[in-house]
């Protein structure tokens, strides 16, 4: 998964897109270098060292990797989209987002 | 008898493994951090609980001569659960995709017909419970599966245990496992069976529109989406497997797991699962939290926390933007 991460992540440095991670390992200290070895540069909630933690447990989460997609508004836009059809999804949405942001600066 | 080959592809994935890590939400209760960890240890740690018991067995398990049903039952299980472990073994051991995929993992069909006959022997007893749970439980789907369901919502409705039973058909889509619930849910005296079979049922149809969703979506030219639609093709047919892709049959069991939801909070909510040390009540309002407030067109709720550096942000921090939210872990 990272590889994918990464080159969405690359790709989608200059638009109106950001991944954020909700980790659930349990060793933070182990986590840092995990992200430095696998050059994870997005910025991720520390869930309390536990797949049981506050954000996952608030958030009903029961299976990992879980995706949520939320749009510029913060809506809920898709959930668990794999591969080609979640990159697709995130794209459309960027493209909302720019066409609501030129609406408004017109 | 059924036999259906159930082949192990690939680095240690079947369609049932894969399936279930793929579709999230299940009764299998991963949000259990103890037993996410286990679903996390590794192939050794798994080998060697597997082993424990065989081996803690074997010093005192030689006296079959004057095996009672109990022993018999016990030893069959005991011999069954030597072979998955040889399985694994031999699985760990392999070097190769060919050597893996050559090997087959041992059929429950070859032990069911056995235990089959302990639970004939001994209708309507505790020792035959434990042989009819046995066989839904490492048989699930086949004929005998169905034929054990029978049985124990026949002879043992009044069973306290069956509870157990019940969850362990949250992910059968069999008309056998349904039924075995609804009777449950209509004819167990327990409030515990009746809450634990209509919380099963929920996940049943929840888990079915989840899977047509998956599918649905599935990436066409993914090298595991042949894999996973020939696997489902034979759990549910064509016929049934195309219906729960189409919109109009997820929106129905979406409308039936919201129902039956609602009622295991209205009605069972005092019910213990002791497995994820918890109550139906809890666990059935975050499912309806997560169905209600978490679905699509909701806007999302606030996540306020700390980074992994300790810096302290909110997910609203990024409205403006899109987000991709991905809850995950280094295991």
């Amino acid at each position: 998964m990272y590889p994918h991460e990464r080159s969405l992540v690359k790709e989608l440095a200059d638009e109106p897109f950001a991944l954020i991670g909700v980790n659930s390992d349990d060793d933070r200290e182990e986590l840092k270098q995990v992200l430095k070895d696998e050059n994870i540069t997005w910025r991720s909630f520390w869930n309390g060292g536990s797949t049981g933690g506050p954000i996952s447990t608030a958030w009903n989460v029961s299976g990992w990797p879980t995706i949520y997609v939320l749009d510029h508004e913060g809506k809920i836009r898709h959930k668990n989209l794999r591969g080609e059809p979640l990159e697709k999804a995130i794209k459309d949405l960027i493209a909302e987002q720019k066409k609501s942001a030129g609406e408004k600066g017109e | 008898m059924t036999t259906k080959k159930r082949r192990l592809h690939l680095p240690g994935l079947s369609w049932p493994l894969v399936a279930g890590l793929l579709l999230a939400p299940s009764w299998a209760a991963q949000d259990d951090s103890s037993v996410a960890q286990e679903a996390a240890s590794s192939p050794q740690d798994q080998l060697d609980d597997l082993m424990e018991p065989i081996l803690a067995d074997f010093e005192v398990s030689d006296h079959n001569e004057t095996a009672t049903g109990d022993e018999e039952l016990q030893d069959l299980i005991d011999e069954y659960d030597d072979a998955v472990a040889e399985f694994m073994k031999a699985y760990r051991a392999a070097e190769s995709d060919e050597e893996r995929s050559a090997l087959t993992y041992p059929e429950a069909s070859n032990w069911t017909g056995r235990v089959k006959k302990i639970a004939e022997a001994n209708p309507s007893t505790p020792l035959a419970m434990q042989a009819l749970n046995w066989i839904t439980e490492n048989a699930s789907g086949s004929e005998d599966a169905a034929w054990a369901l029978g049985v124990i919502t026949s002879n043992h409705i009044d069973s306290e245990e069956l509870g157990a039973v019940a969850i362990q058909l949250s992910r059968d889509y069999s008309n056998g496992a349904r039924a075995a619930l609804k009777a449950m849910i209509e004819n167990s005296p327990h409030q515990s069976v009746k809450g634990m079979a209509t919380y099963a049922m929920a996940k049943n149809r929840k888990s079915l529109a989840d899977l047509g969703k998956y599918i649905a979506d599935a990436d066409p030219d993914d090298e595991n989406t042949a894999g996973m639609l020939e696997y489902f093709t034979e759990q549910l047919g064509e016929k049934r497997l195309a219906n729960v892709q189409t919109a109009k049959r997820q929106k129905r069991l979406l409308a039936q797991y919201e129902k039956l939801m609602q009622s295991v909070a209205d009605n069972y909510a005092d019910v213990a699962y002791e497995a994820r040390e918890t109550t139906l009540g809890k666990l059935a309002a975050r499912d309806l939290f997560e169905l209600r407030e978490l679905a699509v067109g909701r806007v999302a709720p606030d996540i306020e926390g700390e980074d992994i550096d300790g810096v302290a942000f909110k997910l609203s921090d990024y409205r403006g933007k899109v987000v991709m939210l991905d809850f995950w872990g280094h295991w």
